[in-house]
């Protein structure tokens, strides 16, 4: 009898666990859109058709009604001050369901174009596990997600945003008409995203000579680039950053998630994902394609001692004897790496009103 | 916190109520009884376990119970899961309430072989089944206002091979840990209705609009050993 109760106990209270609620302020306002009549300057003064289309992006990837139930917008996942990632490891779409991965960040994406030998024979890549290689074919993809914004067909969307009156003038401004297409909603949108650059970080200032590294960001940008050879997969260029790269980092194994190859259906990509763009790192945590590393720390530590012997794991990553390496990266030079990572912050890019949220509410 | 503590205090004093089990009448039973919860969660929050971490734990069982021939190992299996988890935003323009209730049934065959003293490991079929109901309501109110309800349910059916290790820590107590790979078949269902005003009428009248949407869903899911179960043994 004994038993029995202490085994009910334990059945309440795991169903209590089970349970969770939460819930949010209350309010009520009234809703403008703010933007500059003229558009901001994206690309340049001399540039007005790109900055009038970059403008009429900016307010669609903070609008609500792409999105099904009009619960989340592109912004709901890619918040500004997280250099336009999500804050928690999945994030949550129109119905409140968790997303299969991580949000990425939003930076530097005409680094992705060209230019640079892909082993995929692609011209870009986007997305952990590089499903989608063209920017105005990617807008569509999140907002037909069914757990994302759960829209089944675009074609509904042009309809949704008619009747909306600041959408007249906008499209206007950027098309030369008021009628709205989704093919202009995703040039704008990509004319947006494009417009989005990390490129006055601390970092940035040094190699022009505006500023000067300390001692331990000095230190750690010399354990960056040759002890630890992090430079390798992720490539620092000045004023920008390219690497349509995908390798296998030894995360798990087996993998519970095949990234890259489940697109490619080759085994040799299980396992594999984008190598992610470091500029803002100290802002986009959580780290992986799963968000499991919530701090730079704990990225160091699997660096250090985490790596799993995938068969698929990046020849880089294993040592001589074939093993996965142990960098057994010491408690200051962990330090001293995530100081001088610390200078891939560009703060004007986190705050600057031109990719903030053009939607403002008057309370009443 | 309140949640954890009270599933640690319950878990201790089950475990110490086991040293009162009789150990002749233990090595006499035909049949071997596992009820296990999992305590992943439990041991994160009480004891603060890798805070620079979040989980990738994907194993929604949360109870289960096995029964195995003592002499044999051959038995059966049951495991549940679930989940409710209500939702309300509200930032002023928006207000979205959801609620998901989510459950996980399996059901199955395996045979337990005794690895050593302490260490006993097993094999198995499992057949599964998974509900996720959704209910969501939102209301934007900016410009217009348009309330929109979806419910999305969906259900699969399916299952799979699953291997599981076991250490016993007393002699009704033991920890183990379980690895598996379900293949699912099922569908997502959803209704979709959005109430508006309708500004080309005379009036502006409230319409509302019904979608329904029905997908097949197949998926393949591979769960690494990370899920840890407390058994109590009887």
């Amino acid at each position: 009898m004994k038993k029995f109760s202490l085994l009910l106990l334990l059945l309440v209270s795991v169903v209590i666990y089970s349970c969770t609620k939460e819930s949010d302020i209350d309010g009520s306002g009234v809703v403008y859109v703010d933007v500059p009549a003229n558009g901001a300057d994206y690309y340049g003064t001399n540039a007005s058709d790109l900055n009038q289309k970059a403008t009429l992006g900016r307010v669609l990837f903070y609008e609500r009604r792409l999105s099904l139930n009009n619960s989340v917008a592109c912004a709901s996942c890619h918040q500004q001050d997280a250099a336009f990632s999500d804050k928690v490891a999945l994030s949550r779409g129109f119905e409140n369901r968790l997303t299969r991965r991580n949000s990425m960040p939003i930076q530097n994406l005409a680094m992705s174009f060209g230019g640079v030998v892909n082993q995929f024979q692609h011209n870009g890549s986007f997305f952990w596990d590089a499903r989608e290689s063209n920017l105005n074919d990617l807008i569509a993809r999140p907002i037909t997600n069914h757990v994302e914004m759960g829209i089944d067909d675009v074609s509904v969307i042009p309809d949704k945003l008619q009747g909306l009156p600041y959408y007249s003038d906008l499209f206007t401004k950027a098309f030369g008409s008021p009628e709205i297409t989704m093919d202009k909603i995703a040039d704008a949108m990509a004319t947006f995203l494009l417009a989005i650059r990390a490129e006055n970080t601390k970092f940035d200032q040094v190699f022009q000579g505006r500023a000067s590294f300390t001692a331990l960001e000095l230190e750690g940008q010399n354990l960056f680039n040759t002890k630890y050879n992090c430079n390798g997969c992720h490539q620092l260029h000045p004023m920008g950053y390219s690497s349509m790269q995908f390798i296998n980092i030894g995360l798990d194994f087996p993998n519970t998630d095949k990234g890259v190859g489940e697109i490619m259906k080759l085994p040799q990509f299980s396992g594999a994902f984008k190598i992610p763009n470091l500029r803002n790192v100290a802002r986009t945590a959580p780290y992986m394609h799963d968000g499991r590393f919530v701090t730079l720390e704990a990225v160091l530590d699997h660096y250090s001692h985490g790596i799993k012997n995938d068969p698929n794991l990046d020849i880089r990553l294993r040592g001589a004897d074939n093993q996965p390496m142990r960098m057994n990266i010491s408690a200051n030079e962990k330090t001293a790496i995530i100081a001088f990572l610390n200078t891939l912050t560009d703060y004007d890019m986190l705050t600057d009103e031109k990719y903030s949220d053009p939607f403002k509410v008057k309370y009443q | 916190m309140k949640k954890p503590l009270l599933m640690f205090l319950a878990t201790i004093a089950l475990a110490t109520s086991t040293y009162a089990q009789d150990e002749t009448e233990m090595k006499e039973r035909k049949l071997e009884h596992h009820v296990g919860v999992q305590i992943n969660e439990l041991l994160r929050q009480v004891f603060n376990l890798s805070g620079n971490t979040t989980p990738v734990n994907n194993n929604p069982y949360l109870l289960v119970y096995s029964v195995n021939s003592a002499r044999s190992g051959w038995g059966g299996r049951l495991g549940v899961g679930y989940t409710y988890r209500s939702f309300i935003d509200d930032d002023g323009v928006n207000r979205r309430e959801t609620d998901i209730n989510n459950m996980q049934l399996r059901l199955g065959v395996e045979k337990a072989f005794k690895l050593s003293g302490r260490w006993t490991a097993g094999i198995g079929l499992d057949g599964v089944y998974s509900m996720n109901d959704d209910r969501t309501r939102n209301v934007i109110r900016a410009f217009d206002t348009t309330t929109t309800i979806t419910k999305t349910d969906i259900s699969s059916i399916g299952g799979g091979a699953m291997g599981w290790i076991r250490y016993r820590i007393s002699e009704m107590v033991e920890i183990g840990t379980e690895t598996s790979f379900y293949y699912v078949t099922g569908d997502q269902r959803q209704d979709v209705s959005i109430t508006k005003r309708d500004f080309n009428a005379p009036g502006d009248p409230l319409r509302t609009t019904i979608s329904k949407i029905d997908n097949k869903i197949t998926e393949g899911t591979f769960r690494l050993p990370v899920a840890i179960y407390l058994f109590i043994r009887f």
